[in-house]
């Protein structure tokens, strides 16, 4: 199964199909932009929101987070998004509200593991490798009952 | 506190917990959900959504590279991560139910068994004979990697399977339950239970604590305990001082640091604990 004949100078796995190395390198690239993406979403907003309140008095987060620790149902602090909805809608506010920018870049952050397993999956089907095809959509469907159960 | 400065605080103690829990291979969280709900008075169920974003983060950051260099079993992080996801919603759903007081008794213990396994964690290279597993042949959960230090392709298999999956699932609800990544177990199942080579085992972990919060996010975010404001500068911090932790750590003694670390990793680990069980010590 092992062929260590190969030249070892790049980090390379003979024996295993080329196929699966074009995967691996297919999701190390997702995850990376999927991550550097959303970690400057969420800077833009944190910054804007800093400058904001240079200008406006700061927004009072300290009383929110060591507030009594969140968040039974319905009793949420003000600066905190809980569906996509309301993002949306800080998104669209005119002057924008920095706290949906950075829950936006959340969000994109949460969705680049689900895009890497998604990705796998069509991947999976062209190396016809359905045992795996199957085990990356079993994820998905667990994924999905967490985002369902969350809204 | 002036909500600006409190901010910056939080993105600097975010910079270290990131920079240290990469360099005592912990991960950030672990340290930070304490430390925020410690010294900051941050609530548990903030703290904790403010970790598991930012468990996500150094996860994306992490598996990038470790793909980009073969060092992720991307097959075996997949087939485990049925059980690591199933595990974190599981547990994400179990935070509602358990008494904040219980989660910080449970945190301080899972803190002191992560420092324990860091420090008996054994630097054998490479395992040796496995005896053969047959999910792992039907699943083709072995593999190569090319190990740079020994300058040689290596070839791995995997055993135990069965138990490692059932760890697996629990390393997940601890990960959903406390907003930690929990690599500490999952390296507990890959590298003492499967016997994959340390490199292949670490890696595959920092993949699989990505896909496995992301389960969890979803379910801390409607309830709401995905504070935006804590959530920023947590998440970018632990980010940034995670890849330079790895930087710094491929230039330092890494049982010098463990050592240096020892009394902070206990001090943790026991007021977590005192908290949870109210005693007041200081």
């Amino acid at each position: 199964m092992v062929n260590s004949s190969q030249p070892s100078s790049i980090p390379a796995r003979p024996g295993i199909a080329a196929d699966s190395r074009m995967l691996e390198i297919l999701v190390g690239r997702v995850l990376f932009w999927g991550g550097l993406l959303s970690i400057l979403v969420v800077l833009s907003g944190f910054g804007l929101h800093l400058l904001r309140g240079a200008a406006e008095g700061n927004y009072d987060v300290v009383g929110e987070v060591t507030g009594p620790s969140s968040a039974s149902a319905g009793n949420h602090a003000p600066g905190v998004f809980v569906s996509g909805a309301q993002i949306i809608q800080g998104l669209r506010r005119r002057p924008i509200d920095p706290l949906a920018i950075i829950a936006l870049g959340l969000v994109m952050l949460l969705a680049t593991p689900v895009l890497a397993v998604g990705l796998a999956v069509p991947a999976f089907a062209v190396i016809r490798d359905y045992r795996y095809l199957v085990i990356s959509l079993i994820i998905l469907g667990i994924l999905a009952v967490g985002l369902l159960s969350g809204g | 506190m002036d909500p600006a400065i409190f901010l910056i605080a939080v993105f600097f103690t975010s910079l270290a917990a990131g920079g240290a829990g990469a360099v005592l291979g912990l991960g950030g969280g672990i340290l930070l959900v304490p430390i925020l709900n410690i010294f900051f008075g941050v609530g548990m169920h903030y703290a904790m959504g403010a970790s598991i974003v930012s468990v996500i983060a150094t996860s994306c950051g992490a598996a990038a590279a470790y793909l980009g260099s073969g060092l992720v079993n991307l097959r075996l992080g997949l087939f485990l991560a049925t059980a690591a996801t199933a595990g974190a919603i599981t547990g994400a759903y179990l935070t509602d139910a358990v008494p904040i007081r219980a989660l910080q008794v449970i945190l301080g213990l899972t803190l002191a068994y992560s420092s324990l396994a860091m420090f008996r964690r054994i630097k054998v290279e490479l395992p040796g004979e496995l005896p053969p597993n047959r999910l792992a042949q039907r699943l083709d959960l072995g593999g190569t990697y090319y190990d740079a230090a020994l300058n040689q392709h290596v070839a791995y298999g995997a055993t135990h399977v069965g138990r490692g999956y059932v760890v697996m699932y629990g390393s997940g609800i601890l990960s959903g339950l406390l907003g930690i990544g929990s690599g500490a177990f999952n390296v507990l199942a890959l590298d003492q239970f499967m016997q994959l080579p340390m490199k292949i085992s670490t890696a595959t972990s920092n993949f699989m604590i990505g896909v496995t919060a992301a389960a969890s996010t979803s379910v801390y975010f409607a309830r709401g305990d995905v504070h935006p404001l804590l959530a920023a500068p947590v998440a970018v911090g632990v980010l940034v001082g995670a890849s330079l932790g790895t930087r710094l750590m491929v230039r330092m003694r890494t049982t010098t640091i463990r050592k240096v670390f020892l009394p902070v990793l206990v001090y943790l680990a026991f007021s977590m604990l005192y908290r949870g069980l109210g005693i007041e010590l200081w």
